[in-house]
């Protein structure tokens, strides 16, 4: 293409025409589509030599681009479509909209429903957030070698299968679980003390699962720290704990603001790890509920989608604004 | 002062622990002779031999490699090449469109992901069945492989290319001959995370396979959520974690040719 489009530049414009009538479509289709991608976007700031570079590059990526918007795109524009009444429960188009399927799920206890998805997530995201913010610390101020070998330990579980990692979980702390049996071998407690299948099991698993999610962005945050600004703040007279909750703390929020909003989305959505541990009562969030419905009833599974969408970002736009902002001080 | 510091390196030292002693206790039980999932009763490989030789885990198993493999092969080729254009491209509004695009398949609830394409399968009429998880797969490996490889060449710039080219090699063969060599550690980087995402996936899978393409994840997850816990269930999940294992361990080798480059 590039050749194709410099020739006319050798071949001046009158004589354009006296070429070969095979070399004149060719100069006329390299110019067409060297000075396009110009004309449709940004005009005149690009330098026209680079016009085939750019095309080069948009073929290169409209693959990827194309694969995107057809299976990914397309798709999530449906589930506004089913929302609104668009298609049916047979996946038909009914060629009208209407909101009877989110009157449907307005009726369905949804303000519990999203209060309490919303309340194992924020759990499991202070949780994750607490016990992983001193080892993240830890390793950061490690010497260099070492640090590479407890990051990759920190980024192993990372792609261990969640269903697993949860699977593991529940064979130690169900009643019947390792955990109980330990415990009547020490002869600490007859009662089985651990149990899974209720509200409180799901907020733990979740912040075991989730915890690298927090523990990296903590980390490559906390690495970056600026050591002389601790020394400056024992020198001034602080003590420990001043120091970490008037420098450290502050300095790092960029990270505990990523690490958080991780794992709040993850926590939001998921489905897997309640079903495994979270019993009768721990079954009962957004996730699951979505999932129940999305065989039979496609347009409530939609619009109860839909909904969640607009909470979760909803809640993820004002935590950044908030916190990211820095309206959060300490 | 050392009092604080060695309650904090004992603190790290359980945490890490933690991080790991389930799959240890997992894999342990799973050499459990007995049925019991908590009482040891000597050491046996029963467990692994009726997972190997029994046909309701071996189907799984390949349709899980299948689909991982096909997964990868499509998520390398496609996340290459956007990930080489994208490095390429100054900072602009259509760049950013592209990252937006590339991030939101990871940053969407998978279940959300999962519903849509389920309706769009239906919707289409697209069977589902090993392809149709392939490309659900797809779309959040190939994220991956894109970042990575964006990442990677963002560091090298331009320069070898101007170079290739100057020296009168053409766009294909300077892609080909220089750009994807260059790139090479972080495409097999990316291809081991795009195989472990879809090795371990459960969400898309449970939407997309069919009865006689259904993976090894839905396996354990369709006996694990009946309450079954079994030294069977056991030595199935150690088969899984260690092909997973293996994956993360593999693209950190491949990562860490990357920083020595």
């Amino acid at each position: 293409l590039a050749e194709w489009s410099r020739e006319p530049f050798i071949a001046a414009s009158p004589s354009r025409w006296e070429l070969a009538p095979t070399a004149r479509i060719r100069s006329t289709i390299g110019l067409t589509l060297r000075y396009f991608p110009r004309w449709v976007s940004q005009r005149g700031k690009i330098h026209p030599l680079e016009t085939g570079d750019r095309l080069w590059g948009l073929a290169l990526s409209l693959p990827l681009t194309a694969f995107l918007v057809v299976f990914f795109v397309l798709p999530l524009l449906f589930v506004v479509v089913f929302a609104f009444g668009g298609y049916d429960a047979t996946y038909r188009p009914t060629g009208r909209f209407h909101l009877q399927y989110f009157a449907d799920v307005w009726s369905s206890a949804i303000g519990t429903l999203f209060l309490r998805t919303a309340y194992v997530a924020s759990g499991a995201t202070l949780l994750s957030f607490v016990l992983s913010y001193p080892a993240a610390y830890y390793v950061a101020q490690l010497p260099r070698e070492r640090r590479e070998f407890f990051v990759m330990l920190l980024i192993i579980p990372f792609w261990t299968s969640f269903l697993l990692r949860t699977y593991a979980l529940r064979t130690i702390f169900d009643s019947d679980g390792l955990a109980n049996a330990i415990l009547q071998a020490l002869s600490l407690s007859q009662e089985p003390v651990f149990d899974t299948g209720n509200l409180a099991s799901v907020i733990w698993a979740e912040t075991y699962t989730f915890m690298p999610f927090m523990a990296l962005p903590l980390y490559a945050n906390l690495e970056k720290l600026n050591r002389a600004m601790l020394e400056a703040s024992y020198v001034l007279g602080a003590g420990r704990l001043r120091t970490f909750l008037r420098i450290v703390l502050p300095l790092s929020m960029p990270g505990v603001l990523a690490g958080g909003l991780l794992v709040f989305i993850i926590a939001m959505g998921e489905l897997v790890i309640p079903l495994l541990v979270g019993g009768v009562e721990g079954q009962f969030l957004v996730g699951n509920a979505i999932y129940e419905r999305s065989g039979q009833q496609p347009g409530q599974a939609s619009a109860l989608g839909l909904l969640f969408m607009v909470v979760v970002f909803g809640i993820a736009y004002v935590y950044v604004r908030v916190v990211g902002r820095g309206g959060i001080r300490f | 002062l050392k009092l604080g510091h060695a309650v904090l390196a004992g603190y790290v030292a359980v945490f890490f622990v933690a991080l790991y002693t389930p799959i240890g206790v997992l894999t342990v039980l799973s050499f459990n002779a007995g049925r019991s999932a908590t009482d040891w009763e000597g050491f046996s490989t029963r467990w692994f031999e009726s997972v190997v030789s029994d046909v309701r885990y071996t189907a799984p198993f390949w349709n899980s490699i299948v689909i991982g493999i096909l997964t990868t092969l499509l998520a390398v080729v496609l996340g290459t090449l956007a990930g080489i254009a994208i490095a390429r491209r100054p900072p602009g509004r259509l760049s950013f469109a592209w990252d937006a695009l590339i991030l939101m398949p990871l940053v969407i609830p998978e279940i959300i992901e999962a519903l849509s394409i389920q309706l769009f399968y239906k919707v289409a009429g697209i069977p589902n069945g090993v392809l149709a998880t392939v490309i659900g797969h797809t779309v959040f490996a190939v994220s991956f492989v894109a970042l990575i490889v964006r990442a990677r060449m963002g560091d090298l710039g331009k320069a070898y290319e101007e170079a290739s080219m100057i020296l009168g090699a053409g766009r294909i063969q300077t892609f080909v001959r220089v750009l994807i060599p260059l790139a090479a550690p972080a495409i097999i980087a990316g291809a081991f995370l795009a195989f472990a995402a879809s090795w371990d996936d459960v969400v898309k899978s449970q939407f997309t396979t069919s009865l006689d393409s259904r993976t090894l994840p839905l396996v354990v997850f369709a006996a694990a959520a009946k309450g079954r816990i079994s030294p069977l269930l056991n030595a199935l999940a150690v088969v899984m974690v260690v092909i997973s294992l293996s994956a993360a361990v593999m693209r950190t080798v491949a990562e860490r040719r990357i920083g020595r480059t």
